[in-house]
């Protein structure tokens, strides 16, 4: 109980700060190519190939990880800089 | 104390309280009981209490291929009654050891009195039959084959003797008297049952939930999550999703609620939580910290194993455990229970269930904090484009391939009329094809081929992985070397 009101101040809190940023709900047309869709449908069929071939489905567990490392590299990088390893 | 601090202690509760109501529900099964007798093509069945039969429960002795059953239940007090919805029953693979249930949906086969089984011809018929050809209407009843059915009770005792399938019936009644009530809105049943050792890769899931006619439309649904607590663990949910949801239904009419789906998971733990959604009017204004109007009450969870444990999930698996020992040791889990653990003037008092409640977010509440970060944080410019790219990267739905057409000409191309073949390649019939052969492979021990490879590529895409993080750290760690260096001398 007590833990998590603290957790709905601080998201509550984090949550109004940004509050006055737009909502992403897809992903930008570019050049007028719907990214959004192309990656949607990209991913069902690739996810089509890999319930059928499981091997590839463990390279895209791996793949997902790393980029999720990256992705949490670049957040690391904004707040710490230079300091940040793999900068 | 002052009116006002009185006012703000009950406004202050009402906050922190009052959007956590969880409404207790109490089932008394009777299994099995009551006699038996069979004359000519019906089973005639006399229990032991008052209640409304909501649920037949029948398996076969032997194997079974494009069945199709449909059952009438007659007696005092019903006749002429039918178990609607979920008559018919589709089989196109009905083995040994399965079984199939057939719900009241409608909770109208109600015996208001037992006492009138005294007589022979009083007694309920139960006329169970099958056919070959669908069922598509209650007419196509008439319609039947009376072939004789082998029917027994729970104790196996053969009280039919003919050709066909077994017969297991179970009788839920309320702990009321009469007039009959099947009771609250609550989930009766689900499975993987707590602890049960699963052989992979197909792992069925069945739910049986009963929806009270007073609580449609109050209602919202029905959700069940099915978590792989090994990616749970150590913040791996970036290797895949780690909850997947399985069912989020909405409730619409009243009656028993049956959900039954299968899916193929590796080895591993498991825990699946099915839970009902209650809609909450002015659910936001009752509790501003949270803004889901859908309460989720009612959660019962199930930890299972498929194939293999690993060393990880055990452990979650126990502290889960341990830590929910608190809440289902109760007689209920309502929160106002828990919360009068906290009253040391309650009877209820009990410091251990008081600290757990107070210190220990549960893992619904521990969601919603995730959900509400997730939409009110993870999805605004500029990272909510990541956060939309991982969310269609770990999407689960499928989308067919594309077929590719070819024309070739057969022919010199001079005529008039030339002679071209068109080759169409269906993809998705070619992938499916080859996964179909691969999986098929067998050792001569009877391990497939996935069996014996998954671990294999499991651990070289790992150490892949580990390697390549452990080289980028590194090397910018030489980098940041050679710049020192550099700028000492």
């Amino acid at each position: 109980m007590i833990i998590n009101l603290l957790l709905n101040v601080i998201v509550l809190f984090l949550g109004a700060i940004f509050s006055w940023l737009p909502q992403v709900t897809l992903l930008p047309n570019v050049a007028g190519a719907d990214i959004d869709t192309a990656l949607m449908t990209g991913v069902g069929q690739l996810n089509t190939f890999m319930n059928a071939f499981w091997p590839i489905y463990i390279m895209f567990q791996g793949f997902i990880f790393l980029m999720g490392y990256y992705a949490v590299k670049v957040v690391v990088r904004f707040f710490i800089g230079h300091r940040t390893p793999g900068h | 104390m002052k009116l006002t601090n009185l006012v703000k202690l009950i406004v202050l509760i009402f906050f922190i309280f009052g959007a956590n109501t969880v409404y207790g529900a109490t089932i008394y099964e009777q299994p099995d009981g009551g006699t038996f007798h069979s004359t000519g093509g019906a089973m005639y069945f006399c229990p032991t209490a008052n209640g409304t039969i909501n649920h037949l429960r029948f398996y076969p002795t032997s194997s079974y291929q494009d069945n199709y059953f449909a059952a009438v239940i007659q007696g005092p007090g019903m006749m002429g009654n039918t178990f609607d919805g979920a008559l018919y029953k589709s089989l196109v693979s009905w083995e040994t050891g399965d079984y199939v249930d057939l719900y009241n949906d409608n909770a109208t086969s109600t015996v208001s009195d037992y006492t009138m089984c005294s007589t022979s011809s009083n007694f309920i018929s139960v006329d169970v039959r099958y056919d070959n050809l669908p069922i598509d209407t209650i007419d196509d009843f008439g319609n039947f084959g009376n072939q004789a059915l082998t029917m027994e009770d729970n104790n196996n005792q053969v009280t039919y003797s003919g050709e066909g399938a077994r017969y297991e019936q179970h009788l839920f009644v309320d702990g009321e008297s009469a007039p009959p009530n099947i009771g609250d809105t609550r989930i009766i049943s689900f499975s993987p049952e707590e602890g049960d050792v699963v052989t992979g890769p197909t792992v069925d899931f069945d739910v049986l939930a009963y929806i009270n006619a007073d609580d449609v439309g109050s209602y919202s649904g029905i959700k069940i999550t099915l978590e792989n607590i090994d990616q749970n663990v150590l913040l791996l949910g970036f290797l895949s999703p780690s909850s997947v949801v399985l069912l989020n239904d909405d409730i619409t009419t009243a009656g028993s609620y049956t959900f039954s789906t299968s899916t193929t998971l590796g080895d591993g733990n498991y825990r699946i939580e099915a839970c009902l959604r209650r809609s909450y009017l002015g659910g936001w204004i009752v509790n501003p910290f949270s803004n889901v109007v859908d309460n989720e009450f009612d959660c019962k969870s199930h930890q299972f194993i498929v194939g293999e444990p690993t060393f990880i999930g055990n452990i979650s698996q126990r502290a889960f455990s341990e830590t929910n020992e608190f809440f289902t040791g109760l007689s209920a889990t309502s929160s106002a229970v828990l919360a009068s653990s906290c009253n040391p003037i309650n009877a209820n008092f009990d410091v251990r269930t008081c600290s757990a409640y107070l210190f220990i977010p549960d893992s619904y509440s521990m969601r919603l904090v995730m959900e509400d970060a997730r939409n009110g944080i993870l999805t605004r410019v500029p990272w909510g484009y990541l956060t939309r790219t991982y969310t269609i990267l770990t999407a689960s739905t499928t989308a067919s391939l594309p077929t590719f057409t070819s024309s070739i000409q057969m022919d010199s191309g001079w005529t008039d009329t030339p002679d071209i073949e068109t080759l169409t390649f269906d993809m998705n019939d070619m992938i499916a094809g080859g996964g179909t052969l691969v999986d098929s492979l067998e050792s001569t021990d009877g391990h497939t081929f996935r069996d014996i490879f998954q671990p294999i590529i499991q651990i070289i895409i790992g150490m892949m992985v580990i390697f390549t993080i452990y080289s980028d750290i590194s090397s910018s760690h030489n980098h940041q070397q050679e710049k020192t260096s550099k700028q000492n001398t």
